[in-house]
């Protein structure tokens, strides 16, 4: 191929990418195409397509107030209410018109973003990772909803009722015993998690699982939805362990699970993360 | 003077949450007019919100508006989405009106200037070729999708797009040379 035909090419997979997008393969090759060209990705087609959009968007509509309040708390997580009057930290790279903002790849997997392959699902490594593999570290981006302290002692009877009346009532309970990895925290760990998708609830039981300090550490459960991306498991809430004994925790999960596909608990700093490190989990249940 | 991204970037809190009052009917507008369900399109936009904050520190005003900045995040991560649960644009869909900016209608859009070239520059295409761009660029209709639904040619669909996006790129980097493409103080 010349280098005429290879930027002619670059240039018809950009104009696809900013006007109805690339799949994968159509991804890799304009990655390709780029690197053998030493060119970086122009997102100016990108901005010239946008604002195409928007002359034709019409007038604009209000956002639900649910919504509204819901972006409110996600907003306070991802950086508190506070004055700033400080300037811009060294490490602020600005965009640059028809300058690399980012490659089409990247664009998918936002920087710091995670490794991803192909049509690969990001929670395999939590998998490798309970069967004591061991695993590369993937970086990985939850829904970020502020982490909500569920309410209630973990441990109380009442929630255990509920949970027998959910079970019971639930025709289309979904059933995972988890499996503990090799943390020190889920040391001969076990228990379950029920989830019911026609009403999005469940709850978790545990036994074994490491009391914790909520000063030092706290659980965190993760939900992966097999309809969502993967780099963006939903945050189903924060929980305390106050005894060895068995702990019944309702899920809170603050988006629709539509595909549940894998359950995973972590240990977080008090309080809970927005993006985990994944260096601690504990117990892993996976649907299918 | 600071843009709200900016501010986001530089950790100010207080402008996560003027971003939300200033962007959230542009973002939640872009994603209910690609099809999506309340449900889906709820949770789409915190998606998108995640996405535009953790992108804030590549925001350039000297290159975009902060406007035509959050619209190319939304647009990527909708597309993205649309890919992904494998929906196509229905051959239904009609040309989109082009609307007057200066009309008063869109509010935060009357004064931003990308939306103002983007505007002169449809207005010079032929209208077959400005059909097939919004179609294109608008509803995200493949080419083949396209040629079905119009009758035109598939190459000369490829040519239309491409010429038409060209016109338009060329009309946002000639301003950029001249002014900032920042939103025009009223």
């Amino acid at each position: 191929m010349t280098r005429e035909a290879v930027r002619e090419q670059i240039l018809d997979l950009q104009i696809d990418h900013a006007t109805s997008g690339l799949g994968e393969t159509e991804r890799s090759r304009l990655d390709t195409l780029l690197a053998q060209e030493g060119e970086t990705h122009d997102t100016s087609f990108e901005l010239a397509a946008s604002a195409v959009e928007l002359v034709c968007l019409g007038p604009l509509e209000e956002m639900p107030a649910s919504l509204k309040a819901r972006l409110r708390r996600q907003g306070d997580a991802f950086v508190p209410r506070q004055e700033h009057t400080g300037p811009l930290p060294d490490n602020v790279t600005p965009m640059r018109r028809g300058s690399a903002v980012e490659t089409p790849a990247q664009q998918s997997a936002p920087q710091p973003a995670p490794e991803r392959t192909s049509g690969g699902s990001n929670w395999i490594p939590w998998l490798l990772a309970a069967a004591g593999i061991g695993a590369a570290v993937f970086g990985w981006r939850p829904i970020q909803e502020p982490p909500v302290q569920l309410e209630g002692p973990p441990v109380v009877a009442s929630v255990e009722q509920r949970r027998a009346v959910f079970v019971d009532a639930a025709s289309d309970l979904l059933s995972l015993p988890w499996t503990a990895t090799e943390d020190p925290a889920a040391s001969g760990a076990g228990g379950d998690v029920v989830w019911s998708p026609e009403r999005q609830q469940g709850f978790m039981r545990f036994t074994g699982l490491e009391v914790n300090d909520p000063g030092e550490f706290q659980y965190q459960l993760w939900i992966f939805d097999g309809t969502r991306d993967d780099r963006y498991p939903i945050d189903g809430g924060v929980f305390d362990v106050t005894t060895s004994g068995e702990v019944v925790v309702p899920i809170d999960a603050k988006l629709n699970v539509r595909q549940p596909a894998l359950f995973a608990v972590t240990i977080e700093a008090p309080g809970g993360v927005v993006v985990s490190g994944r260096d601690r989990i504990v117990t892993l249940a996976q649907v299918g | 003077m600071s843009t709200i991204l900016q501010r986001v970037a530089a950790g100010d809190g207080r402008a996560v949450q003027e971003c939300i009052d200033t962007y959230g009917g542009l973002i939640w507008s872009m994603a209910r007019k690609k099809g999506l369900g309340q449900q889906d399109s709820e949770d789409i936009v915190q998606e998108i919100f995640i996405e535009l904050w953790k992108s804030a520190e590549r925001f350039d005003p000297s290159q975009a508006s902060e406007t035509a900045f959050v619209a190319m995040i939304t647009r990527r991560r909708l597309i993205d989405r649309l890919r992904r649960e494998q929906r196509r644009p229905s051959t239904q869909m009609m040309v989109p009106e082009i609307h007057d900016v200066a009309d008063g209608e869109h509010e935060h859009l009357e004064n931003v200037v990308e939306v103002s070239l983007a505007g002169k520059a449809l207005a010079k295409l032929k209208p077959k070729e400005r059909d097939v761009l919004l179609l294109s660029a608008y509803h995200g209709m493949s080419h083949g999708q396209i040629a079905d639904h119009t009758g035109i040619p598939l190459g000369t669909v490829k040519t239309y797009i491409r010429r038409g996006l060209m016109r338009v790129k060329d009309m946002l980097d000639s301003n950029g040379g001249a002014a900032p493409l920042q939103e025009v103080e009223v």
